[in-house]
């Protein structure tokens, strides 16, 4: 046993980092966002550079942001089986604690001090996504046509949200056809 | 159980930009198709909103069980994230074989990103600015800036914020 955890120390480790973060984020996706970074650049499993590359990556698939995050940086620090110990992480917490929390619901949402607990949870979620946008800012490298490409995204979706998708391929196809086709120029 | 095996796929496979554009796709197909109804709705965002992790997962979960127990749940849920297991394992064996200029194809990325998560941002917190909720924005902010100088562990400014709600809201 002792052999074992030795071995697979980063593993274990992982492990219990997606665990503790996605049984303790309250609020979703978002906020789990910096917890993770947090935690991996802490432990020096990982660099801000990389993080932020492998978060706009989970971004641009389908599905949960937290759990493509938890896949790809799992794979990033151990391979296959770093992805594997890392989804599982984050997937436990939400399936059992949704089994037991819906049954009791009814009891828990009357209750005022837990309705304003919510609602300070809700407020520091948007705080949350509010330093993963910076984030994510500060490391943008900037030219001359992603940042009218930034405020028409922004815009366009501020007035119809469905269009998420399509705005988002727009601007990562034109941004990406621009720069390659700058370099090639030089 | 095949169709709503293949509801959660699907909502797997279109649920782009994370977060709260799952829970709109969630609500309208399922309590289209009679899965849910509107309240049993409002009482699983409640309950996602009280259980860690992310929400789309605790719907899955949650309807999974509701209709067919445990096995149910399981499946649910591993269907819900079968696409992007497929996607990243299709991109892996892939990544040899195509050839992107990485670093603007990386920066193309974000600045996606940089879009998708303005909108979250947007959608979750322009009610303070609307109802000039001048308590939650502070809050908002000394977490924001709290977050650049120091290296305090999130969770910590979710359950604080979560008391600090209990004293004063």
């Amino acid at each position: 046993m002792k052999n074992f955890v030795l071995k697979n120390r980063e593993l274990l480790s992982i492990f219990y980092i997606f665990i503790k973060i996605s049984g303790f984020t309250i609020g979703g996706g978002y906020a789990m966002i910096p917890a993770i970074e947090r935690n991996l650049i802490n432990k020096k499993l990982i660099t801000e550079k990389e993080f932020f590359n492998t978060l706009s990556i989970a971004q641009s698939m389908p599905g949960p942001i937290a759990f493509n995050l938890a896949i790809l940086l799992g794979m990033k620090i151990k391979g296959l089986w770093g992805a594997f110990f890392a989804s599982f992480g984050v997937i436990i917490p939400p399936f059992f604690g949704i089994l037991i929390v819906a049954s009791i619901i009814q009891n828990y949402s009357d209750s005022l001090y837990v309705q304003k607990f919510l609602d300070g949870c809700y407020i520091a979620t948007v705080g949350l996504t509010l330093y993963v946008l910076y984030k994510i800012l500060r490391n943008l490298k900037f030219n001359i046509i992603n940042i009218p490409l930034l405020f028409f995204g922004m815009a366009t979706l501020i007035i119809n949200r469905n269009l998420t998708f399509f705005v988002f391929l727009f601007l990562v196809l034109i941004n990406y056809f621009y720069e390659k086709g700058r370099k090639l120029n030089c | 159980m095949l169709n709503i095996l293949y509801i959660f796929l699907y909502i797997g496979a279109i649920s782009f930009g994370g977060g709260w554009t799952v829970v709109g796709l969630i609500k309208d197909i399922l309590i289209n198709q009679n899965y849910l109804t509107f309240i049993e709705f409002k009482e699983i965002l409640a309950a996602a909103q009280i259980t860690p992790g992310p929400i789309a997962v605790n719907m899955a979960t949650y309807v999974g069980y509701k209709y067919y127990g445990f096995i149910g749940a399981i499946l649910t849920t591993f269907f819900l994230l079968l696409p992007p297991i497929i996607i990243i394992l299709f991109f892996q064996m892939l990544k040899k074989s195509i050839k992107l200029k990485k670093e603007s194809f990386v920066n193309s990325l974000a600045l996606g990103t940089a879009v998708l998560v303005f909108i979250t941002l947007y959608s979750l917190g322009a009610q303070f600015l609307i109802n000039f909720d001048i308590k939650a924005i502070i809050i908002v902010f000394v977490i924001f800036i709290l977050l650049i100088k120091t290296r305090i562990d999130p969770i910590f400014f979710i359950v604080g914020s979560g008391l600090i709600g209990v004293l004063i809201l």
